[in-house]
């Protein structure tokens, strides 16, 4: 029988069905179903397509420096870290406007 | 040392305690964040926070969730706040890591696996929010609904029907 609560009960185990995490009573219950159910047997698809997506890689210099950073930032918290990029470029333009305002004035007199 | 003791030294101010810890569970946090933002580099930054955070609110932790599913909490929140941060400046990008099956591969099995990850990713970015974080949690980390509820802040009802609208919506949307 493939009832609507079948169905969601199954669908409760695909994960650990696919990764193979479940009692050998469970896998044969999956199994079984998934035989006579179309609808399941998709989801199951996506679950097992999801499963095996790769996970996009860290860069591996700051990956290999991460716990040390953490824990440094947990001695030394960065005062403006709140700070949106954004800010930084603003900041900087400022500072450069600023700059060429002064050499400018300087070199006409 | 086993994980109780070393929560409890980093609670007492321990940083090589908490660096223990963060050795333990940074790959479960990255890999939830690079699965929920799907940007590799954003999930670093997010992740490094995230412990940064869990650092100095290690007093608020009273050992009632798994740690692992405090810091899951911790790592939600941050994505979803840079997430918006990112919305709100027009700013998304999509990894999906597929250029890493490159030489696993042969070219034309290659194309069309690198591409049903791509589409898999996307739509699993695409998901609502609370959907998303039901099915990343339950899909790659094997979480129970009570605890997948305890994370995205609802019941653990609620928590298995976003479940199975997410895989249902991802369903459709792929095959």
């Amino acid at each position: 029988m493939t009832g609507r609560n079948d169905c969601d009960a199954i669908g409760d185990l695909i994960p650990e069905f696919l990764a193979g995490r479940v009692s050998e009573a469970d896998d044969r219950r999956v199994r079984r179903h998934l035989e006579s159910c179309a609808e399941c047997r998709s989801r199951a698809n996506a679950v097992s397509l999801l499963q095996q997506t790769p996970i996009p890689r860290p860069d591996p210099d700051r990956w290999d420096h991460f716990v040390t950073e953490v824990v440094e930032e947990t001695e030394h918290p960065r005062r403006w870290a709140w700070a949106p990029r954004g800010l930084w470029v603003v900041v900087g333009a400022i500072a450069l406007t600023v700059i060429a305002v002064f050499l400018f004035s300087l070199l006409t007199g | 040392m086993d994980e109780a003791a070393l929560i409890q030294q980093a609670q007492q101010g321990d940083r090589t305690a908490f660096g223990q810890l963060v050795r333990l569970h940074r790959d479960a946090v990255y890999r939830f964040a690079a699965r929920w933002l799907a940007d590799p580099d954003l999930a670093l930054d997010v992740a490094q926070d995230v412990f940064v955070r869990a650092f100095n609110g290690l007093g608020n932790y009273r050992g009632d969730s798994r740690f692992r599913t405090w810091l899951f909490s911790i790592t939600l929140n941050t994505a979803r706040s840079v997430a918006r941060r990112q919305k709100r400046r027009g700013e998304v990008r999509i990894d999906t890591g597929a250029e890493f099956i490159a030489s696993l591969t042969p070219p034309d099995a290659k194309a069309a696996r690198a591409e049903a990850f791509a589409r898999a990713a996307a739509e699993l970015a695409n998901l609502p929010e609370k959907q998303r974080g039901a099915v990343t949690l339950r899909v790659f980390e094997g979480l129970s609904f009570k605890e997948i509820g305890d994370i995205i802040d609802c019941s653990e009802g609620s928590a298995r029907v976003n479940y199975h609208h997410g895989i249902q919506k991802l369903r459709e949307a792929l095959t």
